[in-house]
């Protein structure tokens, strides 16, 4: 609960700089509205509609106000209510990212410990090889080679190519498969790699040592000794890349496979200059990123009796 | 006594690593006895092989880049060199346990005392539940950690390091082993404390009849509690005798150098091996002759062109030419 109310402040303050960098460095509507040669009179009736007279202070407050209510208005392009339009995009992204973001981890998890048991054998070689191989390809080409080789009519054109007709969970199925595959893909090498190291930094502690001479099978070392042990940098790395997942992959993976998420929105509202969406995502953003790291803490707590909760 | 066969015999063991700079033997050849109930003190410089020895005995050896070239180590008359890891599994932690020095970080800190004891009483007593968590209580008592009916369900790094040692040592007896290594397990504790964990080896070794090995620099520790010490030197055994003739007549030079300084250590409460001028040769570079030439009063050049072999003679066995008292 304590840690609940530290993030506030953290909350406040991410939201500021946000905010800070929104009003200096954001487009200024005031022309755009305008057109050419406006009057005078003309700029400051917009400039005070918009709010641009407002002090600094007071603007920032409505800022907070709109976040704690979760009222931002109308979108300056389609003129939809913003939180309706959220409403709408957000659990398509959520829908379209989490298979792939915890297939990759877990499969991580899963190879890394296959690597990290046969640890010098031909077996690590291979896992490791393919993930290097894994690693050093990109996100985009991956995208685009995954779409030939699964949706277009010189691979096997087994899923749609683009978009997100979703009415039952076969649908589902459909168009998130190729996304998800892709996204595994680029993740899985660097996942592996670096769960991989923590478990091999790991299984040379010298608590391992002892579970070995106290007749341990290394079965048992594995997931027994090490595995528990081995969470503190597994949490951190998963709960670290959530608000990057979240943003970068939505962003890409929705533009090339044409999904109506949050991402695209953001994408359009950023080209044409939608403040009232921008502002809603980068609040929405800044607390998603504190919640992140109090979940992070509270995961710690539940695996390493050493970290308390002050 | 001395017809009983031994429980452990150690057979011209030889421990080879492969290093970058190339084959570094670390034992080059080593026998001696451990007998029932007895314990035996394991002295030397550091980097003798005083842990290569103990791990090999508990098939432990990293490997790579380490592993057993040559000789035999038997419990009972059972070969241990060779024997399938499923088969040495069930010796670890129950014939034969090991305690080691760093008791900060030899358990595990995300599991409780009771979850680590009662994974080995499972494994080996084949009991679980409230019973192995029973018997866990039983040895902290037993080891003299109070109230450890709660002490159990702690972490250890709830516990103090003596603490720690003592949850070793109750864990390393839980399964009635018959032998029990003992790698410098008070090195790592306060003076006061190393005393205590000292006395409780040795007051537990009386009662269940364990038979150890203790590897230690402190050869007061070793005057107090041994019956019989092995003094290692480069990877050899240089020499071995029953603890009071061993003291009071050391015949190795090298022995003669370190039971020399023991009234000084003891006045200055220097806990550490004496030192003795020179160094130790590199393992990689072993000289023709004696590996202790350098560093000997009485090396002659018979010293340093041959390498002298272990003479048994009245229940000792020293490894030199001009051994001290004979002239
Ligand atoms: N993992 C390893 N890789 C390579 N060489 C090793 C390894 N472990 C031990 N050795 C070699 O074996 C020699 C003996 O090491 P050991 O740990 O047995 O010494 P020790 O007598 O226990 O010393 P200390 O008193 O410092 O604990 C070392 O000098 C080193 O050359
Ligand atoms: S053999 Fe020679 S050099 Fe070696 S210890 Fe004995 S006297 Fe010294
Ligand atoms: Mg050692």
């Amino acid at each position: 609960m304590r840690k609940i109310l530290t993030g506030i402040p953290l909350i406040l303050g991410v939201t500021l700089i946000s905010f800070v960098l929104m009003v200096h460095f954001g487009p200024d509507k005031t022309y755009d509205l305008l057109g050419k040669n406006p009057t005078q009179e003309q700029i400051t009736e917009v400039r005070h509609q918009l709010g641009y007279d407002q002090s600094f202070v007071v603007r920032y407050t409505k800022y907070l106000k709109e976040l704690a209510t979760m009222d931002f208005g109308y979108s300056d392009s389609s003129g939809e209510k913003v939180s309706s339009i959220l409403v709408r995009t957000i659990p398509v992204s959520l829908a379209l990212i989490l298979p792939g973001f915890v297939l990759g981890n877990l499969l991580g998890v899963i190879l890394a410990l296959i690597a990290a048991y046969h640890r010098g054998h031909w077996i690590d070689k291979i896992i490791m090889g393919v993930s290097v191989m894994g690693m050093s390809v990109s996100f985009l080409i991956v995208i685009i080679a995954f779409q030939i080789i699964f949706s277009s009519s010189k691979g096997l054109d087994l899923f749609p190519v683009r978009g997100w007709d979703v009415y039952s969970f076969t649908d589902y199925i459909r168009y998130v498969t190729v996304p998800t595959l892709a996204s595994i893909f680029v993740s899985l090498g660097y996942n592996t790699r670096f769960y991989r190291a923590v478990i091999v930094e790991e299984m040379g502690r010298d608590h391992v040592r002892t579970a070995k001479a106290f007749g341990a099978h290394p079965i048992e070392l594995l997931f027994k000794s090490v595995l528990k042990n081995s969470m503190i940098p597994i949490i951190t790395r998963i709960m670290f890349s959530i608000p990057l997942v979240v943003i970068s992959g939505s962003l890409l993976l929705e533009s090339y496979f044409g999904i109506p998420g949050v991402g695209k929105v953001t994408y359009d509202a950023i080209i044409s200059g939608d403040q009232p969406i921008l502002k809603a995502v980068i609040g929405l953003t800044a607390i998603m990123f504190v919640f992140t790291l109090i979940i992070n803490d509270i995961l710690y707590k539940v695996v390493d009796p050493r970290i308390s909760l002050k | 006594m001395s017809s009983k066969k031994p429980l452990l015999s150690v057979r011209d063991l030889v421990v080879e690593f492969t290093t970058e700079r190339g084959l570094v033997r670390a034992i080059d050849g080593i026998s001696f006895d451990v007998r029932h109930g007895e314990t035996m003190g394991l002295v030397g410089e550091s980097g003798c092989g005083k842990s290569v020895t103990s791990l090999a005995i508990l098939g432990l050896i990293p490997s790579p880049p380490g592993r057993i070239t040559a000789g035999s180590i038997q419990l009972n008359g059972r070969e241990l060199v060779g024997l399938p890891e499923s088969e040495y599994r069930k010796i670890r932690g129950s014939e034969i346990s090991m305690i080691f020095q760093e008791p900060m970080t030899a358990l595990n800190p995300v599991f409780t005392i009771a979850n680590q004891m009662k994974d080995v009483l499972s494994r080996h007593q084949k009991i679980r539940g409230k019973q192995a968590k029973n018997r866990a209580i039983e040895m902290l008592e037993l080891v003299g950690i109070p109230s450890p009916d709660k002490r159990i369900n702690e972490y250890p790094h709830q516990l103090s390091g003596g603490m720690r040692q003592r949850v070793m040592i109750a864990m390393a007896l839980s399964c009635n082993p018959k032998l029990l290594l003992a790698d410098e397990p008070t090195t790592a504790l306060d003076v006061t404390i190393q005393a205590q964990v000292m006395e409780q080896i040795v007051k537990l070794q009386h009662e269940l009849g364990t038979a150890v090995v203790l590897v230690t620099h402190d050869l007061g520790v070793v005057a107090e509690s041994c019956q019989r010490a092995v003094v290692m030197y480069a990877g050899r055994i240089v020499e071995q005798a029953p603890i009071i003739p061993l003291f009071k007549n050391p015949q190795h030079p090298y022995s003669a150098g370190l039971m020399a300084s023991i009234p000084r250590i003891r006045a200055d409460k220097v806990l550490e091996l004496p030192t003795i001028p020179g160094t130790v040769p590199d393992l990689l570079h072993l000289p023709e002759g004696c590996r202790f030439a350098d560093r000997c009063q009485y090396a002659d050049d018979r010293c340093h062109k041959e390498q002298p072999s272990n003479k048994i003679k009245d229940n000792r066995e020293v490894a030199c030419f001009h051994p001290c008292g004979e002239a």
